[in-house]
């Protein structure tokens, strides 16, 4: 195919997409708390075009709501594994970025994306459901743009994220 | 609840007319849960340890309720802090087997009698102090383990 043409092909598709963004029902900590409102009438998330789902495999997005231990982080990896291409990661309160009120514990890592790519981080503990409809904007500017590319940086940084998560998950795969 | 007195071989404080402290020795441990379980005593509400690295002694701590009575016992004993030891009572409250567990990742306790004890159950690939030992620096740990975010904090 002509390279313009692949080109304009994919702006049309990524413009597409970004208006139909399923997000994986996954809620680690207490930004689940977070999520109800911002799906149901009162904020309404729908109105953008993002819908809560219960596959994976369906999924577009995976919002890491909260502190991530050990044994969370294992899950969160196998599912976002799961999740097809393309697929964009929203970290989520203080805690994904910095490790927040979690930073000394024993079993909690604090932060994200030596992990799995982030596309976006919404700061605060926990951000209002203001801030999520205003992140989720953000990620469609970021998807129209092309510049949500966390899915092709996980590809090409392979060694790098699989290095980090043998660092604190041992052998496990 | 008033012979109560006189089955334990311990010592029995009312802090509150439910809500009786029985402190034991680690000897009379076994016998003390064993008269409280049938003198009515049979919910295990919690089981833990307190660690009290200046005396160099474990406390661990049996919440056992009465539901007919509404009371709840704080059953305490006292091991030594070098190879503690305590012995199981998951035949008398099924519940108690995964505390148990719990006791020996967390603290290091030893539980003669319960197979799991010993097992990985919370923690993986943990290689370290137990981590609610006094002496294990969580802060230090996170730090060599968890990678952190350097960024310089200004206050503008």
């Amino acid at each position: 195919m002509d390279k313009e043409v692949e080109q304009g092909y994919n702006s049309v598709l990524e413009s597409l997409r970004k208006r139909s963004l399923f997000m994986l029902h996954y809620c680690t900590g207490c930004g689940a708390m977070e999520l109800p409102p911002t799906m149901t009438s009162r904020y309404d998330m729908e109105r953008f075009g993002i819908v809560p789902y219960v596959s994976p495999r369906q999924s577009d997005i995976l919002i890491i709501t909260g502190y991530v231990n050990i044994k969370t982080l294992r899950r969160i990896v196998t599912t976002y594994e799961q999740m097809l291409d393309p697929k964009y990661v929203i970290g989520m309160g203080s805690c994904t970025i910095n490790g927040g009120i979690y930073y000394d514990s024993h079993s909690v890592i604090k932060k994200l994306d030596p992990y799995i790519p982030v596309d976006l981080y919404i700061a605060g503990c926990m951000p209002r459901p203001e801030a999520i409809i205003h992140s989720f904007n953000h990620l469609m500017e970021l998807i129209d743009t092309g510049k949500a590319d966390g899915y092709r940086r996980y590809k090409e940084n392979a060694d790098f994220y699989r290095e980090n998560q043998r660092k604190v998950l041992g052998e496990w795969r | 609840m008033r012979d109560l007195g006189q089955i334990i071989k311990g010592s029995v404080t009312v802090q509150r007319p439910q809500r009786i402290h029985v402190n034991v020795a680690a000897t009379d441990l076994l016998s003390t849960v064993h008269s409280l379980k049938l003198s009515g005593f049979n919910q295990l509400t919690l089981l833990t340890a307190v660690d009290w690295i200046d005396e160099q002694q474990f406390e661990v701590v049996y919440l056992l309720y009465s539901r007919t009575e509404k009371v709840v016992a704080i059953v305490k004993a006292r091991i030594p802090r070098g190879d503690p030891e305590v012995e199981t009572i998951e035949d008398l409250y099924p519940n108690a087997h995964k505390y148990e567990v719990e006791l020996t990742e967390m603290f290091g306790i030893k539980v003669r009698g319960n197979a799991d004890s010993g097992k990985p159950f919370l923690l993986e690939n943990w290689q370290d102090l137990p981590p609610m030992r006094k002496d294990f620096d969580s802060i230090k740990y996170a730090g060599e383990h968890y990678e952190a975010r350097h960024k310089e904090v200004t206050s503008d």
